[in-house]
């Protein structure tokens, strides 16, 4: 990730903060529809119709965090020089100008991460391209589990 | 006076000609007295120095203008066209192409062109050791073409305005247009046929004659749109067809070996879309066919069979297919020693060696990680494998077929549909999962009689006619829970999985449609057995399965 993001959304999940690169995201849903996709782990809500094109639903807590999905919240639509791909959140808090910080060791699943200053907080800043990388090996490596994700359709919460 | 809004237009003009004079090179270097060709590659080289110099791309226009010279000379009958002035007119295009491209991607158009500049200027063929019986050529390069001038513009005499005033409608008739316009025409046309059918959806329900009729006509004029656009998109196989001539010639040089190569159809027209992906999966065909499948000029003498090699693309089209055949007359491909290197390499185990058919063991080259090349060459056996040929044919919903004898030499047959984006697909459900196999996919469907299922070990398979094929779960393969069949019949889609039938049994078939398929995106482009998507019309998201690679 380069250090030209001045923009950030600031998004909560499982509990936590979380900044993403406003200029990496391109909308912001609070409803959704999905429908099954063969053969996708369960972090996968389905997939959604995003202007015409079959949109796969990531809930982030459960692959980040192996919570359970959840098919409430909000969606973020990655832009699509990133992936064809939603996010499904808790919600969005706002959105911040900052400096991101350097890059250094990470806590979490990434080996290396930058961080947002928010109200004397620093926020884990996630690096969507990674995270892009990460679910396309997943689906390189094959399926790990049984079927679960998107097992019913779901309506307009 | 600003000329950059010109600019695509002379990058695209410009690649054109610049495709058409490798052609000529190579075509003139087989009959070198060609004056057609001659002069058709002297008008190029003005061409190009014109549009160069116009825009102010010296080099571009200076290099242009060396090689012009260059053919003038073969053109008047001063020098005959000899392999080492392919060699310095080729050097001369690689370099133009990459001047363009910079150009393309904003620079000047400026390189290094002053140390072939001076070469071109100071060629002399070598004195000619003539024919056999140590006569003069008796093919003298004739004059140019009547209707040009001595630089090759048009002249101004009566033929020669008739010919312009013949060409002049087409030229009227013609437009150049961007290929993300015709990308965004195709889209849009998907979306409205999209719509369409979710507007057939509601009609449906509210059982209204009037809408009926109105959507009837509505589909009516979809259809015809679609139709326009499809034709729209359609580009000549030349388009990638042209510089395959080249290729093999740099191949065969390096590999120093003697080919002879030809194409037919290249006025065949396929869907952009598919042409740009097919060139690299042919290209390595090619390089195959050059450096593996002929035999060296000694072999091949040793076999009783000419010096030469003869490798040959042939482009045919079907009802709604375009067929493309690579041929060669080579050494072939032996299928024992093709299953000894698979079961040697652990891609097939050695009790199934007396279970493949000739067909299967050729399409073992398509497995990953199979490579029977004694040992790497620059010009193959790196970068892709047939696999990723085969994998591209059918991320394009085409399919690869493998003839081969050996002594004898190879065929590859590539099918490809004519056009990518809008295709009918069969819908089948599976438990809660909806999906769809494009038609072209689908051998047949069958309700298989119960009573009818044999089993063989932990096998179960049914005869049709007089093979017998096996019944696999869709249920297992998209991972889903196991749900038995009930009823008398058992629902099966009849696909063909590596080369061999197989039933994939449903829950029940939910009917066919034609659906705009949509390329899937990252992440979801990296699922196997998947080939796109598509959004039905109550919206519903659906997606296609590509059967050949869902095991």
């Amino acid at each position: 990730m380069s250090g030209r993001h001045d923009r950030f959304l600031i998004v909560t999940f499982h509990g936590e903060r979380l900044a993403l690169p406003l200029d990496e995201i391109a909308e912001v849903r609070e409803t959704f529809r999905t429908f099954p996709i063969p053969k996708a782990p369960a972090h996968y809500l389905g997939a959604m119709n995003s202007h015409g094109s079959p949109t796969p639903v990531l809930d982030l807590a459960a692959f980040l965090h192996g919570d359970s999905p959840r098919s409430d919240g909000t969606l973020l639509l990655l832009d699509h020089r990133i992936g064809t791909l939603a996010l499904r959140i808790d919600r969005v808090e706002r959105i911040i100008h900052a400096a991101p910080s350097a890059e250094k060791a990470g806590n979490g699943e990434e080996k290396t991460e930058r961080t947002i200053p928010f109200n004397e907080e620093a926020i884990r800043l996630l690096d969507l391209e990674r995270l892009v990388t990460r679910l396309e090996d997943e689906f390189l490596r094959g399926p790990t589990e049984p079927f679960r994700s998107g097992g019913q359709t779901q309506e307009d919460p | 006076m600003d000329m950059s809004q010109y600019k695509d237009l002379f990058v695209s003009e410009a690649k054109e000609h610049l495709n058409g004079m490798g052609e000529a090179v190579v075509a003139l270097e087989k009959d070198p007295g060609d004056a057609e060709t001659i002069n058709t590659l002297f008008r190029m080289a003005h061409s190009l120095k014109g549009m160069g110099a116009s825009m102010e791309y010296h080099d571009i226009a200076d290099l242009a203008h060396a090689m012009e010279d260059l053919m003038h000379k073969v053109r008047d009958g001063v020098w005959v066209f000899d392999s080492c002035a392919a060699d310095l007119l080729l050097e001369g295009t690689d370099l133009l192409i990459a001047l363009v491209r910079d150009v393309e991607a904003g620079g000047t158009g400026a390189g290094d062109i002053a140390d072939l500049k001076q070469r071109l200027a100071a060629y002399a063929p070598e004195p000619k050791i003539d024919t056999l019986a140590g006569e003069p050529p008796e093919k003298e390069v004739p004059p140019a073409d009547t209707r040009r001038g001595e630089n090759g513009e048009e002249a101004g005499g009566d033929d020669t305005g008739r010919s312009v005033l013949r060409e002049q409608p087409e030229s009227q008739q013609t437009v150049r247009v961007r290929t993300g316009v015709l990308d965004n025409l195709i889209n849009l046309t998907g979306e409205l046929i999209t719509n369409k059918n979710r507007m057939s959806n509601i009609a449906r329900e509210l059982g209204s004659p009037l809408l009926d009729t109105s959507i009837a006509e509505l589909s009516r004029l979809l259809r015809g749109l679609h139709d326009e656009v499809l034709k729209v998109r359609l580009m000549p196989f030349a388009s990638i067809g042209d510089r395959l001539p080249r290729a093999v010639r740099d191949l065969a040089k390096k590999s120093g070996k003697e080919v002879i190569f030809s194409i037919t159809g290249k006025e065949i027209e396929l869907d952009r879309g598919i042409l740009e992906e097919l060139s690299d999966p042919l290209l390595h065909i090619l390089r195959n066919a050059v450096d593996h499948g002929l035999e060296t000029r000694e072999e091949r003498l040793a076999a009783g069979k000419p010096a030469a090699g003869r490798i040959t693309v042939e482009v045919s089209r079907g009802r709604d297919q375009v067929l493309i055949t690579i041929s060669d007359d080579g050494r072939g491909m032996d299928p024992d020693r093709l299953i000894a290197a698979a079961i040697e390499k652990g891609l097939l185990k050695e009790e199934d060696r007396g279970k493949v058919t000739r067909r299967q063991a050729l399409m073992l080259i398509c497995t990953p990680g199979f490579s029977t090349a004694r040992q790497v060459s620059d010009i193959s056996g790196r970068g892709v494998g047939m696999d990723v040929v085969r994998s591209s044919l059918q991320s394009l919903g085409g399919t690869l077929a493998i003839q081969s004898d050996p002594g004898k030499g190879s065929r590859f047959l590539l099918s490809l549909p004519l056009t990518i984006s809008i295709i009918p697909i069969l819908l089948v459900a599976c438990s809660f999962l909806t999906v769809a196999f494009p038609i072209s996919k689908v051998l047949r469907t069958i309700d298989i009689r119960r009573d009818t299922v044999l089993t063989r070990g932990k096998r179960r398979l049914f005869r049709l006619g007089e093979h017998e094929i096996p019944l696999v779960s869709l249920h297992r393969l998209m991972g889903l829970p196991f749900s038995p069949v009930r009823g008398a019949s058992i629902p099966a889609v009849v696909v063909e999985i590596r080369g061999r039938k197989a039933a994939l049994v449903v829950d029940r078939f939910v009917g066919q449609q034609d659906v705009f398929a949509k390329p899937l995106g990252k992440p979801l482009n990296r699922m196997r057995g998947v080939s796109g998507g598509a959004i039905l019309g109550d919206g519903q998201v659906v997606f296609i399965l590509d059967p050949s690679s869902l095991v």
